[in-house]
């Protein structure tokens, strides 16, 4: 082979590499060592570089039609991109939790033990990490452990630790996050209108919740409340149907409603707190799973 | 037309290429070039770019095998075989292929 074959097919494989980025590197390598192998039988058999590359076609659609035989999606799997995009968010509640409840109550963190503070503003963090960093193949049992812990300590509150509410939000999003990337895979057709629908119902448990009470009279019908209601209902309705803009608007209220139980009476403030993060959560999960998101 | 013809032919063989490549490697092991070199001299594929990634997908679905072989004097190959799953699913498809072609020749027959 002469250089300038060399350098036009050296070219064209690094190209081809580069292209075929979505598959695990054993398999790249076989790719090239392939493609190489049949540049090098080509030119012995007197065939010219340029002819043999046109007819490979170009790096770009050569890396395509791998990806399409092998059964990857041109843009990563929709599952594995789900689960990537969670863990970040599992992970900006983890950090925004704590912050908001030391914001809101800085009186108990005083009162504990700094251990006891450091361990309780850095448990939510360490368990939304937890399924950032694992490595892959425990991935998914990582995430699963990290919401069983979770969901342990939101139990522990109804035995008396009632700070420990604070850890609904981490806990919901947990589970989101084991959920999602099964939703998300490509052939859970049923399953992604099945987690729309019920995340919609979910959506609207509160206005649900205030519609019973202004109907059996417990909740008083003022004008705000009945807005409040009627918007949150429409908000679980849209959200079941499908509308990604309504994902982000839950989002948004959620962590709007997060940030609104520092300022609510001691009663409301578990009950808000756990919406608030129940939102973040579905909105997230639903995010997640759609796939117009993990279509690139 | 040469451009429809060129289109029709290329979806028919999309669909059977792989069916080729069982039946050719059915006669006997082949490297990847002595295999592309003869499916253009059958007119059964017009490129090149297409067959490799075909080749891995049927390798990854065990139809064929591979080995490295360097016969004497020559560069280290990579061969390609069928495999016993390969020559069922071979046998499967003569059978459909040999119906179909069939009711396809007796369709056209009809309206000509």
């Amino acid at each position: 082979m002469n250089t300038t074959q060399d350098r036009a097919a050296n070219r064209f494989l690094s190209q081809l590499d580069r292209e075929l980025w979505v598959l695990p590197a054993a398999q790249r390598n076989d790719i090239i060592e392939d493609v190489e192998a049949h540049i090098h039988d080509a030119l012995d058999a007197g065939r010219g570089i340029d002819e043999i590359l046109a007819s490979l076609g170009a790096p770009r659609d050569a890396a395509k039609a791998y990806s399409d035989e092998l059964g990857v999606p041109s843009s990563a799997d929709p599952a594995q991109r789900a689960s990537r995009w969670l863990a970040v968010a599992i992970l900006a509640v983890g950090i925004l939790v704590p912050t908001v409840m030391l914001i809101d109550q800085p009186g108990p963190w005083h009162e504990m033990r700094r251990s006891a503070a450091l361990l309780l503003f850095a448990a939510p963090i360490i368990l939304g990490a937890l399924s950032l960093l694992a490595p892959r193949p425990w991935r998914t049992i990582g995430v699963a452990i990290a919401a069983l812990g979770a969901t342990a300590i939101v139990a522990a509150a109804m035995y008396g630790y009632s700070d420990f509410v604070m850890f609904t939000p981490v806990a919901m999003m947990l589970w989101v996050g084991v959920c999602a990337p099964l939703v998300a895979s490509k052939s859970a057709h049923t399953l992604r209108v099945a987690w729309r629908v019920g995340g919609g119902i979910a959506v609207a448990l509160p206005g649900i919740a205030l519609s019973a009470g202004v109907i059996t009279g417990t909740v008083m019908a003022a004008p705000l409340t009945l807005i409040v209601g009627v918007a949150i209902l429409a908000l679980g309705a849209f959200f079941g149907l499908g509308y990604r803009t309504v994902y982000v608007i839950v989002i948004v209220a959620g962590i709007a409603a997060l940030i609104s139980s520092l300022f609510e009476t001691e009663l409301l403030v578990a009950a808000i707190w756990s919406v608030g993060g129940l939102w973040i959560a579905l909105g997230v999960g639903a995010l997640a799973a759609s796939r117009h998101l993990v279509r690139r | 037309m040469d451009e429809s013809h060129e289109r029709i032919a290329t979806n028919i063989r999309k669909g059977v290429l792989e069916y080729c490549v069982l039946a050719l490697l059915a006669r006997r092991d082949m490297y990847g070039l002595e295999l592309a070199d003869e499916l253009i001299a059958r007119d059964l594929t017009a490129s090149e770019g297409s067959l490799y990634p075909l080749l891995a997908r049927m390798q990854q679905s065990g139809v064929v095998t591979s080995r490295r072989e360097a016969l004497s004097g020559t560069r280290p190959r990579k061969y390609y075989a069928i495999t016993d799953d390969g020559r069922a699913q071979l046998a499967t498809f003569a059978d459909v292929w040999g119906r179909i072609s069939h009711q396809v020749d007796d369709t056209l027959g009809e309206t000509s």
